[in-house]
């Protein structure tokens, strides 16, 4: 394990900065949530006809975590069950030149015991095609933060009595307000199959440049946070490959994914969309 | 593929396990003339002195285990639990409230938990080498 700890410069009290690496319990977790919270395309990427906009929902789901996958470096395990389900609203407009522009947006709403305000966008432009084979690069770019309690959770008071104390010594007998910020960038490469039918099938693989800080929001009696205790960061690259089908029927284009990030995570997606503005020379055009 | 989809969503799973590590990244080596700023500090510094507990900030049971104030918060202080017990009695581990917090028997420590509080005790030998640096005089070396 390596650790680097340096100060915060700037703030009112300085903080120290925890550098930890992916290998890390504590970056382990934080990795895992980084691919949890990723933007993926649920769909082949390919644009539709140019200055079309459709609009729709992608629903991820979030593992759950054991206690033991939860225990980063101690004993206590972090409350980061939150949510289940990561909901997000998708815009997706295709230009001409065959390029697609998506964006996504969870904005700050309660989702179970999480509240996260997370953005993305994202171009993808297919490049080559071979008989019904399509390729599609895709870059993309995400940002935002989830909060919630998760270094100091009144779960603690139903666990041992050493949780119960820390509970009450250290996180002051107050929820903790504890930010989780990733910064993404991703680059793939997704090959599609179009043959006629409503359903296309799709893969992608791609590379993950994830820079994330956990600061934890312990909060002192008085409700201010509680400087003593540090901010984490984890800064990796990592791999991560998705498979999975669209299916398109007149305005409604959905897709669904399996989403693999090794040493993370593997999950489900789904998304909806609907053509709400269909471009020159759609059949939906009027 | 939508029944592989299905499955994935119901086994959906973290990629991981926690690798756990005993000694926190510290040397699991039993010292036998332990120096108190090569051996016994960096102790204090993975395990104790972490934000909320034991630093200069918070300083739990009014106990500092930072480089710049362990030494004289320990050796020959009274503890704030037990103040019949010094915190270090040089000499004397069995009578340092320090080895008796840390250690694993519960009527030693008079009930209170054991410390590290809510994580991993420390290991046998980095215990022990804490009670080596005692018996030898708690010396600032």
């Amino acid at each position: 394990m390596q650790l680097a700890v340096l100060p915060l410069l700037g703030s009112a009290q300085a903080r120290e900065i925890q550098h930890h690496d992916f290998s890390d319990p504590e970056g382990r977790l934080m990795a895992f949530y980084a691919a949890a919270l990723a933007v993926s395309a649920v769909g082949t990427g390919t644009a539709d006809t140019p200055w079309s906009v459709s609009a729709g929902v992608e629903l991820s789901h979030i593992p759950l975590l054991s206690r033991k996958q939860r225990t980063a470096g101690f004993d206590k395990p972090e409350s980061s069950n939150l949510s289940p389900i990561l909901p997000r609203a998708r815009i997706s407009l295709s230009t001409p030149g065959s390029v697609r522009v998506e964006g996504s947006w969870l904005p700050p709403i309660a989702v179970f015991d999480a509240r996260a305000n997370l953005y993305a966008i994202a171009v993808s432009r297919s490049v080559a095609s071979r008989g019904p084979i399509v390729i599609t690069p895709r870059l993309a770019a995400a940002g935002g933060r989830a909060r919630g309690a998760i270094t100091c959770n009144d779960a603690l008071l139903r666990g041992t009595p050493s949780e119960q104390i820390y509970y009450g010594a250290v996180c002051h007998a107050r929820q903790s307000d504890d930010l989780f910020e990733p910064r993404q960038l991703s680059a793939e490469v997704i090959v599609s199959r179009t043959g006629g039918s409503r359903f296309v099938p799709f893969a992608s693989a791609g590379v993950r440049r994830d820079d994330v800080r956990f600061d934890i929001g312990v909060r002192r009696p008085d409700g201010t946070r509680d400087t003593d205790h540090p901010v984490l960061v984890m800064r990796a690259t990592r791999p991560f490959i998705a498979s999975g089908v669209t299916w398109q029927s007149g305005r409604t284009d959905a897709g669904a994914e399996v989403y693999y990030a090794p040493g993370s995570l593997l999950t489900a997606r789904v998304r909806l969309d609907l053509l709400v503005r269909p471009g020159r020379g759609s059949p939906h055009a009027r | 593929m939508l029944v592989g989809l299905a499955l994935a969503a119901a086994i959906g799973c973290a990629n991981f396990d926690s690798s756990t590590d005993p000694t926190f990244g510290l040397s699991d080596e039993l010292v036998a003339a332990p120096s108190f700023s090569a051996d016994i500090q960096p102790i204090f510094d993975r395990r104790c002195s972490i934000g909320g507990c034991h630093s200069l900030a918070t300083a739990q049971a009014g106990l500092t285990l930072t480089a710049s104030a362990s030494y004289e918060s320990l050796v020959g202080v009274p503890s704030s639990l037990r103040p019949q017990f010094a915190r270090v009695a040089p000499f004397d581990a069995a009578n340092s409230w320090l080895i008796r917090m840390i250690g694993s028997d519960p009527a030693a420590r008079f009930g209170h938990q054991r410390m590290p509080l809510a994580s991993m005790p420390l290991t046998p030998n980095q215990i022990q080498t804490i009670v080596n640096w005692i018996e030898q005089g708690a010396l600032r070396n």
